[in-house]
């Protein structure tokens, strides 16, 4: 993430802020009336905060780059809305369309994996 | 309500008249409701004793099931239950350490306005729930009339040495079932809400518009990104998908599409 933002050129003071954000996270959990102690969490970010979102979309704007530009000739589209991914291709006939598709499917589990990034294969 | 309503947009009341009727409805209602439980408690039969008792009580409290963990271990004190969803809902990195920022210089905060952060306060709504420290968005508000730049110099002082306060950074975890699930045996089939502290937020949210303004400025997102991003909806998201694949097929192709899903958005953020 710091990585991401400094490449894209944020303000140093901004990219510190967003580390500090990020890092030696704690939560309390309480469940059927109980309060339990802080406990760390080691990655991610709170589901709650209004910066979260903006983040997760600059985490993964890195992958729409690289596919694209990987697989430039199966003039694949992707389109995001927030986690959700649609990756759009086009071909003459519907075994052309599934091989691109196959083709952009490994590029993307690729970055994935680089970026330390899980997709639910289960709802997939 | 919607009378009201319509009152005010056509301008026949002011917004002292539509404040004072619509307080009286809330009255109306309130009044209504103790005099049908006065009734209904008045003529009560045996049996409706009971379930008028049963009303007293707070209600949707219950106890979670036992869970078993994917070790096969089963948990039954709420301690070690809360630890089996906090492992589920905040996973561990699979990578070592990310590289640090730079520590000094920096020139965002000097753009940030006392105007954004009269808007970060006064944005969002006020019943939105408190984190640990129990300050709701109300008592901010009142801080902020009463010494609101004691507030500008803590979200400008956050943003320029880029450190954000541990004490806005330990949330409240709320564990949750989450709707139709077929087993409540496993931590899976639950969900934590993080309530944040409200004074953090306003920090976070003046953060969360600068980066998004840089980002809309300069240009740095994909025009296939949507969500969370202004004049961007999901009917938008759609609209691009559906117009990519009828282009095709005007060309006489053929067009697919692989949907796929990131795993836990937040949480994951590396």
């Amino acid at each position: 993430m710091i990585k991401r933002m400094e490449g894209m050129g944020f303000e140093a003071d901004l990219v510190r802020w967003v580390e500090s954000f990020k890092e030696e996270r704690k939560v309390i959990m309480s469940m059927d009336g109980n309060e339990g102690d802080s406990m760390d969490v080691e990655m991610g970010v709170p589901q709650g905060s209004p910066v979260s979102p903006v983040l997760f979309v600059i985490y993964l704007s890195g992958l729409f780059g690289q596919v694209e530009e990987k697989e430039k000739e199966c003039e694949s589209e992707g389109i995001f809305f927030v986690d959700d991914v649609a990756w759009v291709v086009e071909g003459e006939d519907v075994g052309e369309c599934i091989q691109r598709l196959e083709r952009c499917a490994a590029e993307i589990t690729i970055w994935a994996k680089k970026n330390a990034c899980q997709l639910d294969i289960e709802k997939t | 309500m919607g009378l009201i309503k319509r009152a005010r947009k056509e301008g026949e009341a002011s917004q002292q008249q539509v404040k004072k009727q619509r307080s009286n409805l809330r009255r109306m209602i309130r009044q209504s409701k103790t005099e049908m439980w006065r009734k209904f408690l008045s003529s009560a039969t045996r049996d409706q004793v009971w379930q008028a008792l049963r009303y007293t009580k707070p209600g949707g409290q219950q106890t979670t099931e036992s869970l078993r963990s994917r070790t096969g271990e089963v948990a039954t004190s709420w301690e070690e239950k809360a630890q089996l969803i906090k492992e589920e809902a905040f996973p561990k990195p699979l990578k070592g350490v990310e590289r640090k920022a730079q520590e000094e210089g920096g020139e965002m905060w000097k753009k940030i306005t006392d105007k954004d952060i009269q808007v970060a306060v006064f944005d969002g709504s006020v019943k939105k729930a408190s984190g640990p420290d129990r300050l709701v968005f109300k008592a901010i508000r009142l801080l902020w009339e009463w010494d609101s730049q004691r507030i500008i110099n803590i979200v400008k002082m956050s943003c320029r040495l880029g450190i954000h306060p541990r004490v806005w950074k330990e949330a409240q975890g709320v564990v949750i079932p989450r709707p139709n699930k077929p087993d409540y045996g496993v931590a899976k089939a639950y969900r934590v809400i993080t309530l944040l502290k409200c004074l953090g937020k306003v920090v976070e949210k003046v953060a969360a518009n600068a980066i998004a303004e840089d980002c809309e400025r300069r240009r740095l997102l994909h025009d296939g990104q949507f969500g969370c991003r202004k004049r961007r909806s999901a009917i938008d998201a759609v609209g691009r998908m559906m117009k990519r694949v009828e282009e095709a097929w005007g060309r006489g192709n053929t067009a697919a599409v692989l949907l796929m899903d990131v795993k836990g958005a937040c949480p994951h953020v590396a």
